[in-house]
């Protein structure tokens, strides 16, 4: 393909939640090819599923027209409707709802990336209505972390990995196809020296390659910490000046992890004692140390503890906010940042209180940062600062109930934009039942998801390659970049800044509104540089941050103490534990005696998404659970073999695959697994009622984080059942 | 000590200053003589380390995979001879 002939954008993919930059090769108005970034810096930061991604947006099944349901919910018939017809009747389904039950009957629910790019438009909708119920993946994924963070010390750090002299996993495996530039950074690092530690129950590729690999049992992580920090204290290999200047709650905390001893964290992690003294030392002593956002510490029952012992390792080593640490990135100061964007101010505080799942827990919504308002605004500047989205949430599966009509109050109308809910969150049966219950479903999609194929309206949204972007970074990882659009949307597809505007000039707050198109909203947002979207993105493919350290010494840290606190003031003032603690797993029943890891990531697949595409499904056909001989042969299957693995709620099937490197009792699961090829509609939803993890992971209290409210993924109780598969039979739904 | 002190401080932020000015350089899409320049050393430097370490050499990327326009065209709209900009019939 002669590429060096064809017109070439600089482009962010979409296609997972790295936003790796990349050249779009167009020809005749399509993009043909996709490459990685002329920056030789970034030359290798590109994947299967970017490179795929021109045949991916082309498919014959994306939805180009507005669909409106014409039978039943979920009966799978559809008529094609104009946009503008779509619009008004939703405008007046929603404004039914609104006056019937209130504006927090609106439930949102996105992911922010593939088709919504939002511009904080979302958010800024539903303040000016009055409903603070908008739930996100991110609850269990960097969202939920940087809430627990901030509670910390003030704010979300993101790791130096080009210069630290030490890494400290805990379960996070990034490979070539899988957070790409995470894993040419690791690598890169280990060739220069730096000491990696790895926490991976099994033997991952960067466990293979580790100064120190701890097998942990599944879910101990916090216990493992525990262990760690116990180690620094009493070895005094902390960083004594930090802890007098910079701390509160250093006493507390010492006497806390005094109650677990290595002998007692060796039992709970299934380690010898060593070999935990031994990491301890490493990440203590080396000259500068990350501890890298993981997903694996998100989705544990004691994940708001695993989470603030990560905080706690970094400030033990005042390895916060420092160059090889752990760093304070700020809002790139050139832009209007999507947290004012958004506009929580305007959202009454008696609407932020209705917020589900707040009362119980806390952490991750407005009542949890609260207490941080004031703090945040002397050191941050403005007194909301959602980063990576997360911080303003409702709890995901209290927002279910109340659709379910077990809430509150009634949850009645729900838009779902660039999400598949159904198979995104814990308990698919009860999102299916709060889906059913809708006056309203409306969902901005690519394609008929099984959460599309319930929808009233089924709207068609744009892709990374069909519109022009701003990212930065979610707030988190301090850079600026810009995409600009490479092709035409097909058909009638649109922004989802298109739909929140439309929806809102016919709700009545145009004003609110005044941008008419995107390149409208993305030049507000760089009014600031002078320049508009279109002459900043000629100029710029990263704006990289103005790199300044330790920045509490100048404001101190966002905390209500101004300090790094961690005995939590704020956690403490909503009834729990102000320490970390470990929270070990009920007894299970007799029949569950392994342990299920489910949020295993294919390269070829992100989350629910990317299994329509030919090439990459041909990779990975079907969904392969990995367990190794040891369990095969308790539940007596072989590789190639059909199995139904199953939990308390529910059962999955998959293809047994045999993996020496999976330890005794685990079972590792992929996440998000339908097959768009298979029937449609309520019952099938396209095979997700055979093979999507959410029907088998639980969310009742046993199973759910105490402060956070968010599922256990990391090691719930399970079985294996051998069962007999007619794969024509099984595929035909 | 104290004037140690001011003058590490200066000559930190004269690093970091040259060191984002050069980093800038190479994130920026202007097309003037010294940020290619720069570029193509940088490009010779990295090619050589992922030539010693081949950590992220993979056959799909280097596969240099790539559609036809109009492949993608018919792929999208099986039953119509249809572009881009007419409404395709679902």
């Amino acid at each position: 393909m002669g590429s060096v002939l064809m017109e070439q954008k600089s482009v962010l993919c979409a296609s997972c939640d790295i936003s790796c930059s990349l050249t779009a090769h167009v020809d005749k108005g399509r993009v043909v090819k996709i490459s990685a970034s002329r920056n030789p810096l970034l030359k290798d930061n590109i994947c299967m599923k970017g490179v795929y991604a021109p045949k991916s947006f082309a498919n014959p099944n994306r939805v180009l027209k507005p669909l409106k349901r014409v039978g039943e919910r979920g009966s799978g018939k559809w008529e094609e409707v104009s946009w503008d017809d779509a619009m008004a009747d939703i405008a007046k389904r929603l404004g039914k709802v609104v006056d019937e039950y209130g504006a927090e009957a609106l439930a949102v629910s996105t992911s922010e990336w593939n088709t919504s790019v939002e511009n904080g438009a979302g958010r800024r909708f539903m303040n000016h209505l009055g409903s603070p119920n908008w739930i996100s993946g991110v609850a269990l994924c960097a969202g939920n972390t940087s809430a627990v963070n901030r509670m910390v010390y003030g704010w979300y750090p993101f790791s130096d990995f080009a210069t630290t002299q030490c890494i400290l996993l805990f379960g996070h495996s990034p490979t070539r196809h899988s957070w790409t530039p995470i894993y040419n950074m690791i690598q890169t690092a280990k060739v220069r020296g730096a000491k990696i530690i790895v926490c991976d129950p099994r033997k991952s590729a960067n466990a293979e390659m580790a100064d120190h690999w701890l097998p942990l049992k599944v879910g101990s992580d916090a216990a493992l910490m525990l262990g760690m920090v116990n180690v620094i204290i009493n070895e005094n290999l902390y960083d004594k000046k930090f802890i007098e200047n910079w701390t509160v709650g250093f006493e507390a905390l010492k006497e806390r992890v005094n109650e677990y001893p290595l002998e007692r964290v060796a039992e709970l992690t299934g380690l010898d004692e060593e070999s935990i003294r031994s990491a301890a030392r490493t990440y203590a002593l080396a000259k500068s140390a990350i501890i890298p956002w993981t997903p694996i510490t998100d989705q544990q029952r004691n994940s708001t503890s695993a989470i603030r012992l990560q905080c706690t390792l970094r400030a033990l080593t005042g390895n916060i906010d420092t160059p090889g640490g752990d760093v304070f990135f700020e809002f790139p100061p050139e832009i209007v940042n999507a947290s004012a964007m958004e506009m929580h101010e305007v959202l009454p505080q008696e609407q932020k209180d209705k917020q589900l799942g707040s009362d119980k827990h806390p952490v991750f919504t407005y009542r949890g940062m609260e207490p941080l308002k004031e703090a945040t605004k002397r050191v941050w500047g403005q007194p909301y600062t959602n980063l990576v989205t997360g911080n303003y949430m409702a709890n995901p599966s209290a927002t279910f109930r109340a659709m379910a009509g077990e809430g509150p109050y009634p949850v009645k109308a729900f838009f779902v934009l660039g999400n598949n809910t159904l198979l995104s969150f814990a308990n698919m049966k009860l999102i299916h039942k709060g889906m059913m219950n809708q006056d309203l479903i409306v969902v901005h999609e690519h394609f008929k998801t099984p959460t599309a194929q319930l929808a009233d309206y089924i709207l068609p949204g744009d892709s990374w390659l069909e519109r022009p972007q701003i990212w930065e970074g979610f707030g988190w990882a301090g850079v600026l970049s810009t995409s600009q659009k490479a092709m035409e949307p097909p058909g009638e597809c649109r922004s989802v800044y298109a739909f929140w505007r439309d929806l809102a000039v016919r709700m009545g707050f145009e004003e609110a509104f005044p941008w008419e198109t995107l390149e409208d909203v993305l030049d507000y947002r760089l009014h600031k540089t002078g320049k508009s979207f279109k002459q900043f993105s000629e100029e710029f493919e990263y704006k990289l941050p103005n790199l300044r350290f330790r920045k509490y010494e100048k404001t101190g840290f966002a905390t209500p103490s101004g300090k790094v606190e961690l005995y939590s003031s704020v956690l403490e003032g909503f009834g729990f534990d102000p320490l970390p603690y470990f929270r070990e797993d009920p007894t299970p029943d007799a029949k569950f005696s392994s342990k299920l890891f489910t949020g295993l990531r294919e390269n070829e697949f992100f989350q629910t998404g990317g299994r329509h595409v030919p090439e990459l499904r041909k990779r990975t056909p079907e969904p392969l659970t990995f367990i190794n001989q040891h369990e095969a042969n308790k539940w007596g299957v072989r590789t190639g073999e059909w199995v139904e693995v199953e939990t308390k709620i529910g059962s999955i099937k998959m293809k047994v695959e045999i993996k020496e490197e999976m330890p005794n009792e685990l079972v590792r699961i992929p996440h998000g697994w339908w097959k768009p090829e298979m029937e449609q509609g309520i019952g099938k939803l396209s095979g997700a009622w055979q093979f999507s993890d959410a029907q088998a992971c639980p969310d009742d209290d046993d199973f759910l984080d105490l402060e956070q409210g968010i599922p256990h993924l990391k090691g719930i109780p399970c079985c294996i059942n051998k069962i007999k598969v007619n794969e024509k039979e099984l595929n035909a739904g | 000590m104290e004037d140690n002190n001011k003058l590490n401080k200066e000559k930190d932020g004269l690093r970091r200053k040259v060191a984002l000015s050069v980093s800038q350089a190479l994130f920026s899409r202007r097309d003037v003589w010294h940020h290619n320049l720069l570029k193509g050393i940088v490009r010779i430097g990295v090619n050589a380390f992922y030539k010693k370490y081949d950590f992220m050499k993979d056959e799909i990327i280097d596969a240099d995979i790539s559609f036809d326009a109009d492949e993608l065209d018919d792929y999208q709209f099986p039953n119509k001879n249809t572009s881009l900009d007419e409404t395709p019939e679902n």
